[in-house]
C-alpha cells in the first residue's frame, strides 16, 4: 500500500511522457490524488491504540550487502506524510494554468512527489538516500528552467550544491555506521545503538542542518524560494523543509540518543539563533516571497528546538518535557506546512495578477479584493501563532517541553514570537491598508477555483488549533518511546 | 447552571461572529449579533444569579480534557464563582448596550457587517476569557480580544493612522503578553497544570514552594503574569498604544478600550490573585501586590497629568481610562480583589456612558473631535450633555454617584496601608476632576465654534445612554455590599473609613471641580492658549519618542546585525567558491595542463612525433637527394673501409 501510495505519481510521471501535452495536468492531479487517498485511507486505518509500526513491506533487496526494500507507517510520518499528500494535490491544482512546456513541468512535479513520499516512508537507509536524492534533483531542474527572472540560475545551483554537500557528508556518515553494524536498517541502527566518533554524528546531521536549513546553512534558502515558481516554493517550505525536521526525528534521536545528548545545548544555541536570525532577516525584506522565505526560516527552527530539548534529561519534572516536545515538532511541521504553503500560494496569485510582489507595491488591497484579504489574514495569523490555529498549539507544545528543561533558551525565542508579529503585521499593513493603489483598483478577488483550493489548509488550520488531539493522536504512542 | 449553558455565553457571540462574517446586510448582521449578545446576556444574569448565592471561596467548575501528551495532561473548562459572574454580567451587558449603540453608529457605513462581526468576535474572546478555568484557555481567548481589537481599532483601514495604530497596539500588548507566556510555562513547569480550580490540585490552589531565579517561584509567575496585565490594561510603561487605539470608531473604544479588554488586565490580577497575594522572597514583607500597587498609582498620576494637556475628546477619555485603570490596581494592590472589582466595575459603566456618549457629540458635530472647534453643544444636544454629565459626575467621584463609592474604597484601603499611594492616588483624582471639567467647559456651554451646527442623535443611541447613566449614578450604592462580601478578603468595609478620607476624597473632587470652572470659565476657548495645555503634557510626556530613542533603535540595531552577519555569511560563500575555484584552476592548469597535457601526454606524443619526423624527413621522393646521400653514403663506406685496413 505504501509502496503503491509512493510509485503513483511515477506511473503518472510516465504517463504525461506517453500521452498528449494537454493531458499533463490532469494525469499529474490524478496521481497525486491516487497517492492522497491511499494516505487518507491508510491513516483511517492507523490502530492507534496500538501505535508502533504499521502496514510495514519488507523485501529482500541486495542480500550480499543485507539491504532491505522496508517502508512503514509510524507517529514520526503519519502527519507529515498527510501533509505532503495533501500539499502535493494543492501544487498540482496550483499550477493548473501552467502553460510553460506544461510535459516537462508536470513530469518532474510528479517524480518529486515520489521522492518525498520515498523519503517520508523508507526505513532502510539504502533507498531512503535513493529518495532523499530524488527530491532534490527534480526541483533544481524545476527551479533553473520555470523559474524567475535571471537569478533563478544562481539560486537553482546554489540550492543544489548546498544540499548535495549535504547528502554526500550524510551519506559518508552511513557509510562508516554500515561499517561498524553491518545494516542500513533504521530500527536496526535504533536497536544496535551506535557508538561513533563525534565527527560522524556531524557528518550526518550536515546533511539534516541545510535541508531544515539551520544557520548558518540558511543562505540557499531564500534565493531558491524567491525564484522558485510559486507551486514548487509552496513545496519547499511546506514538505522539503519538513524533510529536515523529519530526518532528526527519525535519525538523529532513536540512531544517535547519546550524542544528542552531549550536543544538546549546542544544537538549542543554534536553533535559538536560526529563530532569532530569521526573524530579524525577515524585518528587513521587503520582497514578500523573501519575506515568507525569512519567516519559515524561523517557524522551522522551533522545531529544532524541541528536538534540542529532547537531548536534556527531564527526569524529575511535573511535565513530560519530553512527550511535549516530540508532540509538539510533529504539529510544528504540520501547521507550518499549511500556513506557508497557503501564503506562498496567495503571494503567487498576487504575483500573478499585478507581476509584482514586493510589499511597497500595493496598498489597500483590503477593499480591492476582500476575500483575498480575508484569506491572508487568516493565514498571517496562523503564522504569528494567534490561538485556535494550528500554530499556536504547535508552538505552546514545543515551548512547554522545552521550557522544563531549558527555560532560558526558551525565554530568548519568545522574542521571535515578537519579531514575527511585527513583520508578519507590517506586511498587511503595507499590502492591505492605507490608501488604495490606482494601479490594482481592478484587480480580480479570489475566484472560486481558488478558493476551494485553500479551503482544506483553512480547514485544518482550525481544526488543528482548536483540537489538535485528533492529529496528535497518531504520534501518542511515539512519546513513550522516546528516550 | 451546566457546562453548556456556561459554554453559550461565549458561543452565541462566536456563532455571531461566524454567521455574520458571511452577510452582507448590516442591518441583518446587527441584528443577529445583537440578538446573541442578548441571549448571552440573560444566561450571564443566570449565571449571576447562582453566583450570588455562593458562600466563601465556593466555586463551580467545569473541566474537558483538551490534550493529552504523554503524562501531561492539559485541560479547558469553565469556573463559575462570584467573580466569573460579576464579570461576566457586566462585559454582557455593558456589550449589549453598546452594540445596540453601534446599530445607530455604523448605520451609514458600508462595512457595517463586518464590524458587528467582529465586535462578535471580540465578545466571545471576552467571555472565554472571564469564564475560563485554565490559564491557558484564558491565554489564548487573550489573544483572541487581541486580535478583535487590532480589526476593530484598524477597522477604517483607508486611514493610515487606524492602520498604524492598530499595529501598534497588537504589538505592543503583545510585548506584554510575551511575560504573560512565560509565566504560564513556568506555571506549568513548577506544578504541572494550568487548571486554576481542580478540586485541590489546580494552580490557584496548590502550594508552590519552589524558586526562581532568587524569588518564590509564585512571585516570579504572578510577575510575569503582571507583564501581560500591564500591557493589556495599558499601565506604565506599555500604555503608548491606548490613545493611539482611539482612532478606531468610538462603540469599539467605548467596549473594547474602555468597559471591557482593558480591564482583562486587571481582572487577570483579580483572577489570579492568590498568586500575588505571597511574599516575593523567602521571609520577606515586599509582596507582589506592593508592585501592583505601585505601578498603578505611577500610571494613575502620569496619565491625569497628560490628560490636561489634550485636546481631542477621545484622547482626554483614553488617558482617563489609563489612570483609571490604574487607581484598579492600586485597589487590587492595597485592598484585595474586592477594591479593584468594585472599580472596574462602576468604570466600566460610567467610561462606557462617556465615550458613547463622547461618540454622540462627535456624530452631531460632524465627525469632529478636536474640543477647541466645539462649545454650545448643550443647546442643541440636550440628552446627550445630560448623559455625558451623569458620566462625569461619576467619573469625578462627585458624592454619591458610583464612582464616589468604588474610588472611596481604593483611598481608604492606600490610606491604611501605604500612605505614600495614598496621595498619590488623591492627586490623581483631584487631576481627573480638573481635566473633566476643563473637557465640559470646552463642550458644552458657550457659542459652538465648528462650521455645522451639531444636532441630536437618533434614539437607538441616546437610549443607551440614559441606561448608561442611571448606573452610572446608582450602582455603587447598589453593589457595593455584594461585592465586598462575595469577593476576597471578605470584609465589609475593607478598611476603616478614617474621616481624613472622605475629607480628602470629596475635597479633591469638588476642589478638581472648582478649579476647573475657575480656570476656564472667563476664557476664550479655542482662540487663547490654554494654561494647562503646557508643551509637555501636549506631546504626551514624550513616551513614544523615548521608545523609538531607545527601543526603537536598539530594534533597528539588530536588524541591520543581522543584515550583516547574513552579507557576511554570503561573502563566506563567494569565498569558499573562489578557493574552490582557483584550486580546481590549479589542478586544472598545473596539474592537467602542464604536468600531464605538457608533460606526460602531449608532450610524448610530440616527442614521438617530431622523432618520426626526423626520421622521415629523408624519405621525400626527392631523387637527386637519394642519389646525393648514396654518394654520400659510397664515400663514407669507402673512407670507412680503407681506414679500417
Amino acid at each position: 500500500m505504501i509502496t503503491s501510495l509512493t510509485l503513483a505519481p511515477v506511473v503518472a510521471a510516465v504517463l504525461i511522457l506517453v500521452l498528449p501535452e494537454r493531458r499533463a495536468r490532469s494525469v499529474a492531479l490524478a496521481g497525486a490524488l491516487v497517492s492522497l487517498s491511499l494516505t487518507a485511507y491508510l491513516l483511517t486505518q492507523f490502530d492507534l491504540a496500538a501505535g508502533g509500526l504499521q502496514f510495514s513491506e519488507k523485501a529482500e533487496w541486495i542480500p550480499a550487502l543485507g539491504i532491505d526494500y522496508y517502508v512503514g507507517l509510524d507517529g514520526t510520518n503519519a502527519l507529515v506524510l498527510l501533509l505532503s499528500a495533501l500539499l502535493v494535490t494543492i501544487v498540482v491544482a496550483a499550477s493548473w494554468q501552467h502553460t510553460d512546456r506544461p510535459r516537462t513541468y508536470f513530469a518532474l512535479l510528479c517524480l518529486q512527489f515520489t521522492g518525498l513520499f520515498g523519503t517520508f516512508t523508507a526505513l532502510n537507509f539504502f533507498h531512503w538516500f535513493l529518495y532523499w536524492e530524488l527530491a532534490l534533483v527534480p526541483a533544481f531542474f524545476l527551479i533553473k528552467l520555470f523559474g524567475k527572472g535571471e537569478e533563478r540560475h544562481s539560486a537553482a545551483l546554489n540550492f543544489f550544491l548546498f544540499t548535495v554537500l549535504g547528502s554526500v557528508a550524510m551519506l559518508l556518515g552511513f557509510l562508516f555506521l554500515y561499517q561498524q553494524t553491518d545494516t542500513f536498517d533504521f530500527i536496526e541502527l535504533a536497536k544496535k545503538g551506535v557508538d561513533v566518533s563525534p565527527l560522524i554524528f556531524c557528518a550526518v546531521l550536515a546533511g539534516l542542518w541545510v535541508k531544515v536549513p539551520l544557520a548558518p546553512l540558511h543562505i540557499w534558502q531564500a534565493p531558491a524560494y524567491a525564484a522558485a515558481p510559486t507551486p514548487v516554493t509552496m513545496l519547499l517550505t511546506g514538505v522539503m523543509s519538513k524533510m529536515g525536521v523529519y530526518g532528526f526525528l527519525r535519525l538523529i534521536v532513536p540512531i544517535f540518543p547519546e550524542q544528542l545528548k552531549q550536543h544538546a545545548d549546542a544544537l538549542m544555541a543554534f536553533a535559538l539563533v536560526t529563530i532569532l536570525w530569521g526573524a530579524f532577516l525577515a524585518l528587513r525584506q521587503t520582497d514578500l516571497k523573501r519575506l515568507l522565505a525569512f519567516s519559515s526560516l524561523n517557524h522551522v527552527a522551533y522545531c529544532i528546538l524541541g528536538v534540542g530539548a529532547l537531548g536534556i534529561a527531564a527526569d524529575g519534572l511535573k511535565v513530560d518535557a519530553h512527550a511535549l516536545a516530540t508532540q509538539g515538532i510533529i504539529l510544528q511541521m504540520f501547521a507550518h506546512g499549511l500556513a506557508a504553503a497557503g501564503l506562498f500560494y496567495l503571494v503567487g496569485l498576487l504575483e500573478k495578477r499585478t507581476g509584482l510582489c514586493d510589499r511597497n507595491d500595493f496598498g489597500g488591497l483590503s477593499s480591492v479584493a476582500p476575500r483575498f484579504a480575508a484569506m491572508f489574514f487568516i493565514l498571517t495569523f496562523c503564522s504569528l501563532g494567534l490561538p485556535f490555529m494550528a500554530g499556536f498549539a504547535a508552538e505552546f507544545l514545543i515551548f512547554s517541553g522545552t521550557f522544563a528543561v531549558a527555560p532560558g533558551v526558551t525565554a530568548a525565542a519568545t522574542l521571535g514570537l515578537l519579531a514575527t508579529a511585527v513583520f508578519l503585521l507590517t506586511m498587511l499593513q503595507r499590502v492591505f491598508t492605507g490608501p488604495i493603489n490606482e494601479q490594482y483598483r481592478s484587480m480580480p478577488d479570489l475566484t472560486r477555483n481558488e478558493i476551494l483550493i485553500l479551503t482544506p489548509v483553512m480547514i485544518l488550520i482550525f481544526w488543528a488549533g482548536i483540537y489538535p488531539t485528533t492529529w496528535l493522536e497518531f504520534s501518542q504512542k511515539l512519546t513513550q518511546m522516546i528516550p | 447552571m451546566n457546562t453548556t449553558t456556561l459554554a453559550l455565553i461565549p458561543l452565541l457571540p462566536l456563532l455571531a461572529a461566524a454567521l455574520t462574517c458571511g452577510i452582507q446586510n448590516g442591518r441583518r448582521a446587527a441584528s443577529l449579533a445583537i440578538a446573541a449578545m442578548l441571549g448571552s446576556c440573560g444566561l450571564a444574569l443566570a449565571a449571576f444569579d447562582q453566583a450570588w448565592g455562593m458562600g466563601l471561596n465556593e466555586h463551580i467548575t467545569f473541566n474537558i480534557p483538551w490534550l493529552a501528551v504523554g503524562d501531561t495532561a492539559i485541560s479547558f473548562g469553565f469556573v463559575l464563582d462570584p467573580l466569573t459572574g460579576v464579570m461576566t454580567a457586566m462585559v454582557t451587558f455593558v456589550g449589549l448596550l453598546i452594540f445596540i449603540y453601534s446599530a445607530g453608529y455604523m448605520k451609514d457605513d458600508r462595512r457595517m457587517a463586518r464590524f458587528f462581526c467582529y465586535l462578535s468576535l471580540f465578545a466571545a474572546g471576552m467571555l472565554g476569557l472571564v469564564l475560563a478555568n485554565s490559564l491557558l484557555l484564558l491565554f489564548m481567548c487573550w489573544e483572541i480580544v487581541g486580535v478583535a481589537s487590532y480589526l476593530l481599532i484598524s477597522f477604517w483601514f483607508h486611514k493610515p493612522e487606524a492602520a498604524a495604530a492598530g499595529k501598534k497596539a497588537f504589538i505592543v500588548t503583545r510585548i506584554g503578553d510575551m511575560g504573560f507566556l512565560i509565566g504560564i510555562l513556568l506555571a506549568f513547569k513548577t506544578t504541572g497544570t494550568l487548571t486554576l480550580y481542580d478540586n485541590g490540585q489546580g494552580l490557584l490552589e496548590l502550594p508552590i514552594s519552589a524558586t526562581v531565579l532568587g524569588l518564590k517561584a509564585s512571585a516570579m509567575i504572578s510577575l510575569l503574569l503582571f507583564l501581560g496585565a500591564v500591557g493589556k490594561s495599558g499601565q506604565l510603561p506599555l500604555h503608548v498604544w491606548l490613545p493611539d487605539a482611539m482612532e478606531g470608531p468610538t462603540p469599539v473604544s467605548a467596549l473594547i478600550h474602555a468597559a471591557t479588554m482593558v480591564a482583562a488586565g486587571v481582572f487577570l490580577v483579580a483572577r489570579m490573585f492568590p498568586l500575588f497575594d505571597v511574599s516575593l522572597v523567602e521571609d520577606g514583607t515586599l509582596k507582589m501586590s506592593h508592585v501592583v500597587a505601585w505601578t498603578g498609582a505611577i500610571t494613575a498620576l502620569i496619565a491625569a497629568f497628560i490628560a490636561l494637556g489634550q485636546y481631542d475628546l477621545k484622547r482626554i477619555l483614553a488617558y482617563s481610562t489609563v489612570s483609571q485603570l490604574g487607581l484598579m490596581m492600586v485597589g487590587l494592590g492595597v485592598a484585595g480583589v474586592s477594591v479593584g472589582m468594585f472599580h472596574l466595575l462602576t468604570h466600566a459603566f460610567f467610561k462606557a456612558l462617556l465615550f458613547l456618549g463622547a461618540g454622540s457629540i462627535i456624530h452631531g458635530c460632524h465627525e469632529e473631535q478636536d474640543i477647541r472647534k466645539m462649545g454650545g453643544v448643550w443647546k442643541t444636544m440636550r440628552v446627550t450633555t445630560l448623559a455625558y454629565l451623569c458620566g462625569t459626575a461619576a467619573l469625578v467621584a462627585f458624592p454619591f454617584t458610583s464612582g464616589f463609592f468604588s474610588k472611596d474604597e481604593i483611598l481608604a484601603g492606600a490610606w491604611a496601608t501605604n500612605p505614600p499611594v495614598f496621595w498619590i492616588a488623591a492627586l490623581a483624582s483631584l487631576l481627573t476632576a480638573i481635566y473633566m471639567t476643563r473637557q465640559c467647559m470646552y463642550v458644552f456651554p458657550g457659542t459652538h465654534r465648528g462650521e455645522h451646527t451639531p444636532h441630536e442623535s437618533p434614539r437607538i443611541m441616546t437610549v443607551p445612554l440614559l441606561i448608561l447613566s442611571v448606573f452610572a449614578l446608582g450602582l455603587g450604592a447598589l453593589a457595593k455590599d455584594y461585592l465586598m462580601d462575595h469577593l476576597p478578603p471578605y470584609k465589609n468595609p475593607v478598611a476603616e473609613h478614617e474621616t481624613i478620607v472622605i475629607i480628602v476624597s470629596i475635597a479633591v473632587a469638588l476642589g478638581g471641580i472648582a478649579l476647573g470652572f475657575l480656570i476656564y470659565r472667563s476664557r476664550a476657548l479655542g482662540q487663547a492658549t490654554d494654561p494647562l495645555a503646557v508643551t509637555p503634557l501636549v506631546r504626551k510626556l514624550w513616551f513614544d519618542e523615548l521608545y523609538a530613542a531607545t527601543v526603537g533603535r536598539l530594534w533597528a540595531l539588530a536588524i541591520i546585525i543581522a543584515e550583516q552577519l547574513n552579507e557576511l555569511l554570503l561573502f563566506v560563500r563567494d569565498l569558499a567558491v573562489l578557493l574552490a575555484d582557483r584550486i580546481g584552476n590549479a589542478f586544472a592548469v598545473g596539474g592537467d595542463r602542464k604536468l600531464i597535457d605538457l608533460l606526460a601526454f602531449d608532450g610524448m606524443c610530440d616527442r614521438l612525433r617530431s622523432a618520426g619526423h626526423t626520421v622521415t624527413r629523408p624519405q621525400n621522393g626527392f631523387l637527386p637527394g637519394y642519389l646525393r646521400l648514396i654518394a654520400l653514403g659510397a664515400v663514407a663506406l669507402g673512407l670507412l673501409v680503407s681506414w679500417m685496413k
